[in-house]
């Protein structure tokens, strides 16, 4: 099943729109794939994880977006075709490596795989609009609206790239790298995956030199342009509006007109940068009034408000800029300009606004080492300042935990608790994953030694880069091919980079955790606990698969004093609280026997099920 | 038929996404097009899943559009009032009975509101409930997590879904792993009953 990505040439099959995109790299013929796992772009870096051996190509995960982006870069100077992915947050982090590669030239052709995620779904930093890059950057960015087009776009990037000798972005959103949808597959080409370096002046430039090659590249932009200006979708219609969209609310679009009888002309743009100026102007020249229907930010209505004076550009006026557009958020803001009722939707708000929801936050699994790690930093030292980061930890932002004061970026926990001891008399913990810490946590921690900050580091290490899909990472053991890989101490890292007090506990035995976080935070300086515990996930699916049974607990009734710990301040969620009977008790369905919880009742009443 | 729509919802690790899975592959290989929204990474610990699954001809959003669902296959009962956005006064609700109760809810100090209140709130949106056993079934007879394809057995059996039984079949061994395939067959078939 996980291979439908490799099936037969005109078969059609349902792809994720992550999965399109990695056929369409192969029906490009690329040689290289690099990626830091990131919802919602992760499967893109899975399913070539899956395939990569078996259709003869390199894959790998990288330990951060920058590294990745450059392996990519480095494999497209030596003439290798590559494809690098991540979600817009790793556009942040490869940022500074990417301006320079549209400025310079490349052998073959690479693409950037980018995915926005607009409603924030799984993005707890910021509701980012990517295609601002593309325009600071000077590089194309193609927007793909279904999977069919995640595939077939991913092609043309590859080509546009080749041609032009540019990276090319590919823009994907939630609602397209996470929409599944039949698509009809094309052949796939086996590429170069070993080219040759041949040393030359297009990949160092320096000024004054550098000004010509920015001239160029503008040029280079025009001639894109005249490209695009075929890559677009007329739908005729008639009246004196017109609709311009792009990407995925290109099908609420042409829904709502279906749905509401009207017949406007709509034009759907395949790129969101460079747009295509004279296809749109010619689209314009008939209407009064031009609607543009995009998600975030009004980065076209802005660009066609400069390019159409003496024409009404509409959109954001009557569509939100925060949260995603849904079917019928496109729906309503149509009716409400043609002065329609929709009276289903209007039944529906009206019963809405009385239906009471029974809340349910995501929350850190039963078993969770992190969930025995942010009771053992408690228990040992109290009400201390808890730096937060990403990672499933995120998830101890919620109560009964409530111990991630802040959430930044991949690492910036270590930058923001070294100028906090800086600047406070406060206890200072800094809490991040083992894939943060290799991901963006090294640096901040040589800083804190360099200039001499008095935190405790706290490396939650689960084993995997887990709340992405569980990707292996460079203290896994092996790599995205599956290959045995030296496994990177994290302890010794920390040592190496000048940490005079470094532990390393075991999050399964509570007593010995919170003694050895005692000795430890006494100690002057900076200091680093890695806090070891295998993700619960993880290690009961390779017990299933091996058929050996893990411990189920129980409450004893009579040992039980009701204190209510177990559900009010430990919160495993196999744990309840039957509140009529006044019992506390285990579901045995949900149990993954961690034993944590047996560890931290004081009465002595949780024990394993005979 | 122009379109089907359904709702798929549950609790992060019920096996919502498979659900969608089998009745996609049903309905593609049976000549419909098929779209389908899922979410995944944060919200799969233990939070709410919402999968949104469409088929039939000319179809291009992976979104139903609210107020536009033809079934909600709910695996947790207080997630049904969450898929009441998207339903009508057409919509047939199929509910498995067993709660799943959050600790989000402990820690709110609110009480998990009874299976009758529940369906009272669902039914000023539609009338159409229908309720099943799939969890405690499913675990008597192989699994609880084989609830969905339970459910899907009974969606099948109450005439919910515009696909046939052998074409559900036939998907469930394209979509479940070998190791698993004859309890999910024999606990599909209990649904039937």
């Amino acid at each position: 099943m996980t291979e439908r990505v490799l099936e037969r040439p005109g078969k059609r099959v349902i792809l994720l729109g992550n999965e399109a995109v990695v056929r369409g790299a192969l029906e490009s013929g690329i040689g290289f794939a690099s990626a830091y796992p990131g919802t919602p772009s992760s499967e893109i870096a899975d399913t070539f994880s899956k395939i990569a051996k078996k259709v003869g190509i390199y894959f790998e995960y990288s330990t951060n977006e920058k590294v990745a982006l450059e392996a990519a870069g480095g494999a497209a100077f030596a003439g290798v075709r590559s494809i690098v992915s991540f979600k817009h947050f790793g556009l942040n982090v490869a940022s500074d490596s990417v301006q320079p590669l549209a400025y310079h030239g490349l052998k073959a052709g690479m693409v950037i795989a980018v995915a926005d995620d607009p409603g924030c779904w799984s993005s707890g930093q910021s509701e980012q609009d990517t295609r601002f890059y593309a325009r600071m950057m000077h590089m194309p960015m193609l927007e793909p609206a279904d999977p069919q087009e995640c595939k077939d776009f991913c092609k043309l990037a590859f080509w546009l790239s080749e041609r032009f000798k540019i990276p090319c972005f590919l823009r994907l959103t939630t609602r397209v790298s996470h929409a599944s949808a039949d698509v009809k597959l094309g052949r796939i080409v086996k590429g170069r995956t070993q080219g040759i370096f041949k040393k030359g002046d297009e990949f160092r430039n320096m000024p004054p030199e550098m000004l010509k090659v920015h001239e160029e590249l503008h040029k280079k932009l025009d001639q894109i342009e005249k490209w695009a200006e075929k890559q677009v979708k007329l739908y005729p219609g008639k009246g004196e509006l017109g609709i311009v969209t792009l990407g995925a609310p290109t099908n609420y679009v042409l829904e709502s007109l279906e749905r509401l009888k009207l017949d406007l002309p709509v034009l759907k743009l395949n790129l969101s940068y460079p747009i295509p100026r004279g296809t749109i102007q010619r689209f314009a020249r008939n209407l009064k009034k031009i609607f543009v229907i995009e998600e975030l930010e009004p980065v076209i209505q802005q660009e066609l408000q400069r390019l159409l004076p003496g024409k009404e550009v509409i959109g954001k006026e009557f569509l939100p800029r925060a949260g995603e557009l849904k079917p019928e958020t496109v729906e309503r803001a149509l009716a409400k300009v043609f002065g329609l009722k929709v009276p289903d939707l209007e039944r529906s708000d009206r019963l809405l606004k009385g239906l009471k929801l029974v809340p349910r936050k995501p929350t850190l699994c039963p078993g969770c080492p992190h969930r025995a790690s942010f009771w053992e930093l408690k228990a040992a030292l109290g009400d201390a300042v808890w730096g937060g980061d990403i990672g499933c930890y995120i998830l101890g932002i919620y109560p009964p935990q409530k111990m991630q004061d802040w959430i930044i970026s991949m690492g910036a926990t270590q930058g923001i608790s070294h100028g906090l001891s800086k600047t406070t008399k406060q206890k200072i913990v800094s809490i991040l994953g083992d894939s943060t810490f290799f991901h963006a946590g090294i640096p901040g921690l040589i800083n804190m030694v360099y200039n001499q900050s008095d935190v405790l580091v706290a490396v939650l290490d689960n084993f995997y880069t887990a709340m992405t899909g569980h990707q292996p990472h460079p203290g896994t053991g092996y790599t995205g091919m599956q290959e045995k890989s030296k496994k990177l101490d994290i302890a010794e890292i920390a040592k190496a980079c000048g940490v005079e007090n470094v532990a390393v506990v075991n999050v399964w035995n509570v007593k010995q955790a919170i003694r050895t976080i005692k000795r430890i935070s006494s100690k002057p300086g900076p200091k680093l606990l890695v806090m070891r515990g295998e993700c619960r996930l993880q290690f009961m699916r390779r017990m299933r698969k091996e058929g050996i049974k893990t411990p189920v607990f129980e409450i004893d009734p009579e040992k039980c004093r009701r204190c209510g710990l177990c559900v009010y301040q430990f919160g495993c969620p196999a744990i309840h609280h039957d509140r009529k009977k006044n019992l506390y008790w285990i579901d045995p369905d949900y149990c993954w026997g961690c034993a944590v919880c047996s560890q931290v009742c004081p009465y002595g009443a949780i024990k394993v099920r005979k | 038929m122009k379109e089907f729509n359904i709702i798929l919802c549950g609790v992060g690790g019920q096996g919502v996404l498979t659900l969608a899975a089998i009745i996609a592959r049903a309905a593609l290989n049976h000549g419909f097009e098929v779209r389908a929204a899922e979410l995944h990474g944060l919200s799969q610990r233990f939070g709410s899943i919402e999968t949104h699954l469409r088929f039939g001809k000319g179809i291009r959003s992976p979104l139903v559009r609210q107020a536009s669902a033809h079934l909600v296959l709910a695996l947790e009962p207080s997630e049904a009032l969450r898929a009441c956005r998207y339903a009508n006064p057409e919509t047939s609700f199929l509910l498995d009975k067993k709660p799943i109760i959050s600790n989000t809810l402990y820690q709110l100090k609110q009480l998990y509101p009874p299976l009758d209140e529940i369906l009272k709130r669902i039914k000023r949106f539609s009338e159409k409930i229908y309720l099943t056993d799939a969890t405690q079934k499913a675990k008597a007879m192989a699994s609880p997590v084989m609830a969905n394809v339970y459910l899907l057995g009974k969606a099948c059996q109450l005439g919910l879904l515009p696909l046939e039984k052998s074409w559900l079949k036939e998907a469930i061994k394209e979509v479940v792993p070998e190791r698993h395939l004859k309890e999910n067959l024999l606990v599909f078939n209990a649904g039937q009953l």
